[in-house]
């Protein structure tokens, strides 16, 4: 394919010329024409230098200049030389910065401009082919992205209906245990009960396990909806919910007025709930836990600061707590599943947001979260 | 206020069934306690089919503890059978599942449910949640 836009009589010339060497050719009589045809596909482009004295050149400008990433169309100039060079210069300034441009300059040899063209369409056909190697990619990203998706919606679908699976027998376990328990512990010697109460504290911690894969999986998957969430009720809600986070038990000093921000209220609720919990539960033992709230404005973002007094967290774990089942306190001394960290970070990803720690060894822990704020 | 009213179980764990007439037992609930064991069957109970033609041995209850997640007909499919008959308009049923999935809780309450309940794992809390449902559903709620 090869498109010209010729002046005067040499237009004839240049097409046989060409279909000699064996060039397929279109004359064009103007740029907007080379233009059009150059939308529909186009090997070359050659034109005379006459053809570009025309204010319409910023016809081709653009269209060169909006090609797509794969796209560099080779431009090759005729020039006459002589009085007219300042044209060529112009176009050469002009088209410069936008062109994949040659400039042959008359009186040429045949050789000269069949050579210039062949190299010309032997880049083009190149440009073709990385286009319809893109285009494979795409297609190929496309399916597996389709193809990844469906296994990721299987697999939710498989580790809920697994977790609600669980949680039957679990019930049977815990329930006849605690009858058990409450109506033949007289028949029990010490050991018996002892072993009783561990497949019943099992149970619940089996129960709690369950549980929590289930709302990290919610958390994962739910449709959200963005509403202003007023923070100051929020936190007295869970306050009010939770009777570990209220004297005599700890104390949550909230520094009002808390900005506004922009979440799904639900998720926000249990993203709070986690985190005030972890703020209380690890303090060292006969500590009372003491956990302050703030919020600072970061131009249109807003961060939710949660500092405790508790056992703090040593700098080479704090990439590693917000992931899944990755707890740090060994043993029983602090109850926990390794999944509520888990729950914050995807919770806040979802809403847009950001989250993490400043936290030492021994002198408390400082965790934030960060979401768009609201002037609401 | 019935406070002699039928109560119908639609379960199919003989665990979850033995965990309530327990519960039922711990809080002293006079009330008879009829177990279906799937949504099909359900709905020949309130239809009145079949074995269940005789409504002195099978009378309509005055609450239903209704599971979601049934052999055949599921606790949905029951709420949707319901729903569509006038008869029923105050019937009181009480979903009492292990989902929490917001599509389930709407679904349900969008179907005509009138509470919904997430099975508690200790016997403990299901002795609790019978004993509000008898206090407020069976002992203060007006159908009649």
């Amino acid at each position: 394919m090869l498109l010209l836009a010729p002046t005067g009589a040499d237009s004839a010339n240049s097409i046989s010329v060409l279909k000699t060497a064996g060039f397929e050719a279109v004359v064009c009589c103007d740029l907007s024409e080379v233009v059009t045809r150059a939308v529909e596909g186009v090997g070359a482009m050659l034109l005379a230098e006459e053809s570009l004295r025309t204010p319409d050149l910023v016809v081709l400008t653009e269209f060169l200049e909006k090609q797509s990433s794969w796209s560099d169309v080779p431009l090759i100039v005729i020039t006459s030389g002589g009085d007219t060079t300042h044209i060529s210069l112009r176009a050469y300034q002009a088209l410069g910065p936008a062109a994949n441009l040659s400039l042959v300059e008359r009186p040429f040899r045949v050789i000269t401009l069949v050579s210039t063209l062949r190299a010309a369409l032997r880049s083009r056909r190149r440009q073709y082919e990385v286009r319809d190697l893109l285009e494979q990619l795409e297609e190929k990203v496309r399916e597996r992205t389709a193809r990844l998706e469906q296994t990721i919606s299987e697999l939710e679908a498989f580790s809920y209906s697994m977790s609600h699976d669980l949680r039957a027998p679990l019930r049977a376990m815990r329930g006849y245990s605690q009858v058990l328990l409450e109506e033949y512990s007289a028949k029990l010697d010490e050991d018996g009960q002892d072993y009783l109460n561990r497949i019943l504290s099992a149970s619940e911690r089996l129960d709690r396990l369950v549980q929590d894969v289930l709302r990290y999986s919610r958390s994962a998957r739910e449709t959200i909806e963005f509403i202003t969430v007023n923070l100051e009720a929020l936190i007295a809600s869970v306050i009010v919910e939770y009777p570990a986070l209220r004297p005599p038990n700890a104390v949550i000093d909230v520094a009002v007025p808390l900005l506004k921000v922009r979440g799904h209220e639900a998720s926000l609720t249990q993203v709070i709930s986690n985190l005030l919990g972890n703020a209380v539960k690890f303090v060292k033992s006969g500590e009372k836990p003491h956990v302050r709230v703030w919020t600072t404005k970061h131009d249109s973002r807003v961060r939710i600061f949660f500092r405790d007094n508790g056992i703090g967290i040593a700098p080479e774990h704090h990439s590693k707590i917000f992931k899944m089942f990755e707890r740090l306190s060994a043993g029983s001394e602090y109850e926990g599943t390794g999944i509520g960290l888990a729950i914050v970070a995807k919770a806040v990803e979802r809403m847009g947001g950001k989250v993490g720690v400043e936290s030492e060894v021994g002198k408390g822990s400082t965790f934030w979260i960060e979401l768009e704020g609201s002037e609401e | 206020m019935n406070p002699i009213g039928t109560i119908l179980l639609v379960e199919d764990n003989p665990d979850d069934v033995f965990f309530m007439r327990r519960a039922c037992k711990s809080v002293c609930l006079q009330n008879p306690l009829h177990v279906v064991e799937d949504g099909n069957k359900a709905i020949d109970y309130l239809a009145g089919n079949g074995e269940f033609a005789d409504r002195t041995a099978f009378p309509l209850p005055c609450v239903m503890l209704l599971d979601l997640k049934l052999p055949g007909k599921s606790g949905l499919d029951v709420l949707g059978w319901i729903q569509g008959r006038p008869e029923f308009v105050t019937s009181v049923v009480i979903v009492l599942t292990t989902s929490r999935e917001p599509r389930d809780i709407q679904e349900a309450y969008r179907l005509g449910a009138n509470a919904y309940l997430v099975k508690p794992t200790s016997p403990t809390q299901l002795a609790e949640i019978v004993s509000s449902i008898k206090s407020f559903w069976i002992d203060h709620n007006v159908v009649q």
